[in-house]
């Protein structure tokens, strides 16, 4: 090759060229379709049903403090047999329903489902707010939720 | 046991003893015809009625266990209290549990003004119409056919239904469900996840809010009303008259929206939706936000 074509050579070079296969309309059906994803998967994350584990566990705890508070007394033929329930039968209990029961405003477990409620919206706004942070809606709802919590505390604060 | 000393044992034992197994309850105290009547009773139920005579007559029964129905107070302020066995707190889980339940049944003066307290005791209201009603409970349901000025109710997680003539009503749950009917003037609802149906007549404004709690509202709003509904994952139904005057604006950060007015602008990418639409005239005022709960609106 001599002077004078690879002068041609690079003039020739000198120009836009379109790549033989568009890579940018992959790229973007990727870039938009994970995004729609991400945007889902955070709009459904704070599903109402969330805290129904929590709720059951709450029940649970609460039939089985109500259970070992009053010594079930169960009756037996004619008489009354006062049973004791042995305390391996409550071995069970999680160390999240441990948790629900420490939540029980004043001890009461007639409360406790209640904060379970208001523990579970609170962390839910939260995450919401995450999502949304200029939503002052929120904020509202998150107020008011706090709100209650306290007044539940006050009412623990009264039960003996 | 020798006959007559068994006797007396009995006797003594009868004397002792605090109170029996549904002891009957007959209290009448003379009363001004707007007089304040407090109640307060932890477990069973309470029924208020209102009536022509200037007295409160306390009828029922008083649960095994309870200490004693103390009424004190004048015609202008009288205080009914059931009093737990154990009187260093106002309720608690242990002497509740061995306490049966207490059944009032009390008449007031129609304009009485009312204040109810109970714990997991059912509330029944029906016949007063005094200047304000009081009704707090932790998981009692309560039935309310006020005409009562202004309403407070409000409970953790019993079931609250509420009818009546109200000029302001609030009423407040964190599980509890909320059913309103017939209701005016201004009306505030508030839950975490319990429900709100309401079906309200002529009112002026009404403010609803729950975390993830369904909201239904129906109803004929008053000329130039203002509605504000927020929920986070609740979904909203509002149905309007086709005769309403209203402005309304809807969003949703993820949630879908419908409406038989106006036309919903959908996020060119990714969920969410809003509406601004204006019916008649646009007198009145419509403000609906979610986070990612569905939004119906349509004609009724």
């Amino acid at each position: 090759m001599n002077e004078l074509e690879i002068q041609r050579g690079l003039r020739a070079m000198n120009a836009p060229r379109e790549p033989a296969v568009d890579l940018w309309q992959g790229i973007a059906a990727r870039i938009a379709a994970e995004t729609e994803q991400a945007t889902t998967d955070a709009a459904k994350s704070p599903s109402r049903r969330r805290w129904l584990p929590f709720a059951l566990a709450a029940g649970t705890l609460l039939a089985a403090t109500g259970a070992s508070l009053l010594g079930l007394r169960i009756q037996e033929g004619t008489g009354i047999a006062q049973q004791t329930v042995p305390l391996q039968k409550f071995s069970r209990i999680t160390p999240a329903q441990a948790l629900d029961a420490a939540r029980a405003p004043g001890g009461d477990p007639r409360l406790a489902g209640a904060a379970v409620v208001l523990d579970a919206a609170n962390a839910e706004l939260q995450q919401a707010l995450e999502q949304q942070p200029d939503a002052v809606f929120l904020v509202s709802l998150l107020n008011r939720t706090n709100a209650r919590r306290m007044k539940l505390e006050h009412y623990g604060a009264r039960a003996g | 046991m020798h006959p007559t000393r068994t006797l007396l044992a009995f006797a003594l034992a009868a004397a002792c003893a605090p109170a029996f197994a549904g002891t009957p309850i007959h209290e009448v105290r003379a009363a001004n015809r707007d007089v304040r009547v407090d109640v307060s009773n932890v477990k069973g139920s309470v029924t208020v009625s209102g009536w022509d005579k200037p007295e409160v007559a306390i009828g029922g029964t008083l649960g095994d266990g309870a200490r004693k129905l103390a009424v004190t107070g004048d015609a202008s302020h009288l205080r009914i209290k059931v009093e737990a066995p154990e009187q260093r707190s106002w309720f608690s889980w242990g002497a509740d549990s061995r306490m049966g339940d207490t059944l009032l049944d009390i008449k007031v003066p129609r304009e009485a003004e009312m204040k109810i307290e109970v714990i997991s005791a059912d509330v029944s209201l029906s016949g007063v119409a005094g200047r304000s009603l009081n009704v707090e409970s932790v998981s009692g349901k309560q039935r309310i056919d006020s005409g009562a000025k202004e309403v407070e109710v409000e409970s953790v997680s019993g079931d609250i239904e509420v009818a009546g003539k109200a000029d302001r009503a609030h009423i407040e749950t964190v599980s509890g469900n909320i059913r309103a009917r017939g209701l005016g003037g201004r009306l505030k609802f508030e839950t975490v996840s319990g429900d709100v149906d309401a079906e309200n007549a002529n009112y002026r404004e009404v403010e609803a809010g729950t975390v993830s709690g369904d909201i239904e509202l129906r109803g004929t709003p008053a000329d130039g009303a203002r509605i504000e509904v927020e929920t986070m994952s609740g979904d909203l139904r509002l149905r309007l008259p086709a005769t309403a005057s209203m402005r309304i604006k809807a969003s949703t950060f993820s949630g879908r929206i419908r409406s038989d007015f106006g036309k919903v602008e959908e996020a060119d990418h990714g969920p969410g939706s809003s509406l601004d639409a204006t019916i008649g005239d646009g007198a009145g005022q419509v403000r609906i936000e979610t986070f990612s709960g569905d939004v119906d609106i349509r004609q009724q």
